[in-house]
């Protein structure tokens, strides 16, 4: 990996103890964003795109593997040794009427980023929340204002204002635009991109609509069952998906059809997503895929780099010949 | 809170609500009574200041009871016992069930078993047969009445607290607070408690009413403390008149009924006007 590498995952895992068993929501996964990059992360919903994103900025402790940001291992770092880096590490929920407390205006909101961490007189603190509200194309006005009074992607608005207020060097942004009307979806996505743009910063950007993250991402991760199954520069995956499950979301897409899969390629995929607390055995989507062969009950399928396709990496028997 | 008597304000809410108006004058009542007892009754309630047995409505306007003492002067002198009482322990009861409960269900895991366990040991015994066990060891005095209603009492209001707590914990506000690094403390009185206020203050203002009725009740079986008059004490020692002189029951009791329906319906009214969906 080059060396602009700003947050890197290794093997990471995340268990959720539940009283059906354990579920191995996040299972060894590798990961790493560059600085001005975005990474899209996309799978259905349970797969544990949102128990990565959180665990990758430590909202949640990994059971197994190292995050390394910057020149440390942040993995298992406590409460304490953390808050210096809270600001760094920033997070875009998904229901902004859920992530905005609705007892506090959203001055109080947007001030707490800086009160936290003891930036600024109070004085100061009233110009930078001014400052930072209009960044997010609002008037200045919206700060005596308390949630319930704004539209939902007002809402999401300032809860971007409130992640990118310490000008953090990793967003992950947890389906933020998932919750919106469509017309103001695109207001939102194209409100990230400058953001992102200017700041230079990494996004991990989750979404399960492959719309959204072609439009955001410059790399695209596919995510299946706790596992990464494909890995790939926006370009060239949206030219060619190897991974049979990421034919499949394509596939699946409504409208306009994607050129790289004509009708008669289409791959269909079948049944619901199987438990995770007990995966199917060798390749994890082998019960849904329609190329299934026996090696694959057999054999995990490594994550590795095709013969001739630099920088994407995939998880598949028929890609990648034993 | 410049905004106290806005169109959205609690207290507005509250003053044109029927049955929150209704309260506060009764209240105000009881309220006035009690602080100018002394002025109105300077002899004190246990003065024999008539004969005994004289009905209510003639030279005494509740009467006097088999010693000759003014009803009257008891009502006023024990309205403020039983404010007291109802105000100190919900204080007690809301402090401690705040904190175990609060606690509880921001923390979660080994903490919330721990408290939760306590609590329930503390709801297993019943209320009223455990207030009087309590007096009845350390003693008939105001302190240890007070200190037996609150400790039978908070339980039900600390696993209120926690459900609420953990209800609220669960949401993406307070992850985004401790993404940006916030501590417990902090999340906890900030952005937690203020949302679990309006239920802590509902359920508060009903134990207020639920504390006088217990006071009265141990007063009644006579472990009050004998050196205060209390309205449960009236009720008891009229008792044994009830055939011949029923004002010496009756007055003292519809005190305490008044008193703990005014209080029931201001927490109604709070319930109301606290409650972000209501209408008005």
């Amino acid at each position: 990996m080059t060396d602009d590498v700003l947050i890197e995952a290794r093997d990471l895992t995340k268990l959720h103890h539940t009283a059906g068993g354990v579920v191995r929501a996040v299972d060894g996964i590798d990961l790493s964003i560059r600085r001005g990059e975005t990474l899209g992360l996309v799978g259905e919903s349970g797969c544990g795109k949102s128990t990565l994103g959180r665990t990758l900025i430590r909202l949640h402790e990994p059971d197994e593997g190292s995050i390394r940001y910057g020149e440390r291992d942040i993995a298992h770092l406590n409460r304490k040794e953390l808050r210096p880096l809270r600001g760094d590490l920033q997070m875009v929920f998904q229901d902004p009427f859920a992530s905005l407390n609705p007892r506090r205006s959203i001055r109080q909101i947007l001030t707490e980023p800086f009160s936290v961490h003891g930036i600024g007189t109070r004085k100061e603190r009233r110009q930078i929340v001014d400052d930072l509200i209009e960044k997010v194309g609002l008037h200045s006005d919206f700060a005596e204002r308390y949630p319930h009074e704004i539209s939902g992607g007002q809402r999401q608005r300032i809860a971007i204002a409130r992640a990118i207020a310490l000008d953090p060097n990793v967003v992950v942004c947890d389906e933020p635009v998932s919750a919106l009307d469509v017309s103001v979806q695109a207001q939102i996505i194209n409100l990230m991109r400058r953001l992102q743009t200017s700041s230079g910063a990494a996004y991990l950007f989750i979404s399960h609509d492959l719309s959204v993250i072609g439009y955001m991402a410059d790399r695209i991760a596919v995510m299946y069952l706790g596992e990464i199954v494909e890995d790939a520069p926006k370009a060239a995956l949206w030219k060619e998906p190897l991974h049979p499950y990421t034919q499949a979301l394509f596939s699946a897409i409504a409208q306009p059809d994607p050129p790289s899969v004509p009708r008669r390629k289409r791959v269909p995929i079948e049944g619901d997503i199987p438990s995770a607390i007990n995966p199917p055995s060798g390749c994890r989507f082998r019960s849904r895929c329609p190329f299934a062969m026996p090696i694959c009950a057999e054999q995990k399928p490594a994550l590795k780099e095709p013969a001739g396709r630099a920088g994407t990496r995939v998880s598949c028997h028929l890609v990648n010949s034993p | 809170m410049a905004d106290l008597l806005s169109k959205n304000s609690v207290p507005r809410k509250i003053l044109t609500n029927v049955s929150g108006v209704i309260s506060l004058v009764i209240l105000g009542i009881i309220v006035i009574l009690a602080i100018f007892a002394p002025v109105i009754y300077p002899d004190g309630p246990f003065e024999m200041v008539g004969n005994p047995f004289m009905p209510p409505f003639g030279e005494f306007i509740f009467g006097t009871d088999m010693l000759g003492r003014d009803i009257a002067a008891g009502i006023a002198y024990g309205a403020r016992i039983s404010l007291l009482v109802g105000l100190v322990a919900t204080f007690i009861i809301v402090l401690l069930g705040t904190v175990i409960g609060g606690l509880a269900g921001y923390y979660g895991g080994w903490v919330d078993t721990l408290m939760m366990r306590v609590t329930e040991f503390f709801q297993t015994i019943p209320t009223f047969i455990g207030a009087i066990v309590i007096v009845a060891i350390l003693g008939p005095t105001l302190p240890n009445v007070i200190g037996a209603i609150a400790i039978v009492s908070w339980a039900p209001l600390a696993r209120l607290v926690r459900a609420e707590v953990k209800k609220t914990v669960n949401l993406e506000y307070i992850e985004a607070c401790v993404a940006l690094g916030m501590s417990d403390i902090r999340i906890l009185i900030v952005q937690v408690l203020p949302n679990v206020l309006s239920t802590v203050v509902v359920a508060g203002s009903l134990m207020v009413a639920t504390a006088i009725l217990f006071e009265s009740g141990l007063s009644f079986l006579g472990l009050g403390d004998p050196n205060i008059m209390t309205w449960g004490f009236m009720v008891g020692a009229g008792r044994a008149a009830i055939r011949t002189a029923w004002w010496m029951v009756t007055i003292p009791g519809l005190a305490i009924l008044f008193t703990v329906l005014a209080i029931n319906l201001l927490g109604d009214a709070f319930n109301e006007a606290l409650n972000p969906r209501s209408k008005r």
